[in-house]
């Protein structure tokens, strides 16, 4: 064999070899699989305020007081309503950014002066659904509309509701 | 490797052949007796694994007491006890490319998940079975898991990796 044959040789050698790094089949592959879940923190609610209808007297016809959420009253024709009035409030935590529900267990209440005499109010809120703050804060508030009746009974009136908040 | 196969590539048989021209050159002289045999070779397509979808146990809110969150493989899942499963939760699918044969599967028997300060939770890892097949398109392979939430985990989230690994066999 010559010099030269070698050479070829040697450089078809090389281009085997270099063809050979290029090409990389595999007869086994292997892969890397994620695994995720989020695990959240318990719901607590509590209340920061009652729903407070304030100090009323009553007329000889029934009449209506509603609360709104921003505290504001509205004051039924022929009764007179003062004191301080506030909507009922509550604060939320839970974990941060999460989207909860918001429900009033039972609209309807009655209100009671310990005695045989009452009042219905409807609750309400405007807020269904929100999504807690990046600490897991949040808050709503909740209004109600009283029935006061013809001369009511005097006397203080009180009851209660309860609300639920879930994650969706 | 199947019974009476030979997996090679095209490199290799011609790399075979200047061999074989070697040693008949090498022969050339002497006298032998004549004979034949049969050489048979398949040629696999190389085989790639990668993952389209991570195993995800979606979001939980854990109970007083323990319980067991189940996602199979066939997309299924299970919550048990008043634990409370809330969003998608789905099985990891991998997407296997190759010569439509059998591949022999392994695969890590447990992930660890690490979350807030260092909380971890162990997932036992329930893969489709020991066998599985690719295909020149691509064919899926799912991974469900299987784990336990105390009462006391900690809120967070967790995140964990494991090894698969798909061989012809």
């Amino acid at each position: 064999m010559t010099n030269k044959s070698v050479q070829a040789l040697g450089l078809t050698a090389m281009l085997f070899a270099g063809v050979a790094l290029s090409i990389e089949p595999a007869h086994a592959a292997s892969a890397t699989g994620d695994a995720t879940v989020k695990i959240l923190r318990a719901i607590t609610v509590t209340k920061s305020s009652d729903l407070d209808f304030g100090k009323i007297v009553p007329s000889a016809a029934a009449a209506t007081v509603a609360i709104a959420e921003d505290n504001s009253r509205v004051c039924g024709s022929g009764l007179s309503c003062f004191g301080t009035t506030t909507a009922g409030a509550f604060a939320v935590v839970g974990t941060a950014n999460e989207t909860v529900t918001v429900a009033i267990d039972n609209p309807s209440i009655t209100l009671t002066d310990g005695g045989s005499n009452s009042m219905a109010v409807a609750l309400a809120t405007t807020t269904s659904a929100m999504t807690l703050s990046g600490t897991g804060d949040g808050s709503f508030k909740v209004a109600g509309t009283l029935n006061v009746g013809a001369n009511q009974a005097a006397g203080t009136y009180s009851g209660q509701y309860a609300v639920s908040v879930s994650y969706q | 490797m199947r019974d009476g196969s030979i997996i090679s590539y095209p490199l290799m048989r011609v790399t075979l052949f200047a061999g074989a021209m070697a040693c008949s050159s090498l022969a050339m002289g002497h006298t032998a007796n004549a004979a034949s045999g049969g050489a048979a070779v398949t040629i696999l397509r190389s085989l790639s694994a990668t993952q389209e979808e991570s195993l995800d146990f979606g979001r939980i809110l854990p109970a007083a007491q323990d319980g067991i969150v189940t996602v199979r493989p066939d997309g299924g899942t299970e919550c048990s006890g008043a634990m409370l499963c809330l969003g998608e939760r789905q099985p990891a699918l991998f997407r296997l490319t190759g010569a439509d044969v059998p591949l022999a599967v392994s695969i890590d028997p447990v992930v660890a998940m690490t979350g807030p300060d260092a909380a971890r939770l162990m997932v036992t890892l329930l893969p489709s079975g020991p066998v599985a097949m690719a295909s020149p398109t691509g064919s899926p392979y799912a991974v469900g898991g299987q784990m336990i939430v105390t009462a006391g985990t900690p809120p967070g989230s967790y995140a964990g990796q494991y090894n698969i690994s798909f061989e012809y066999q």
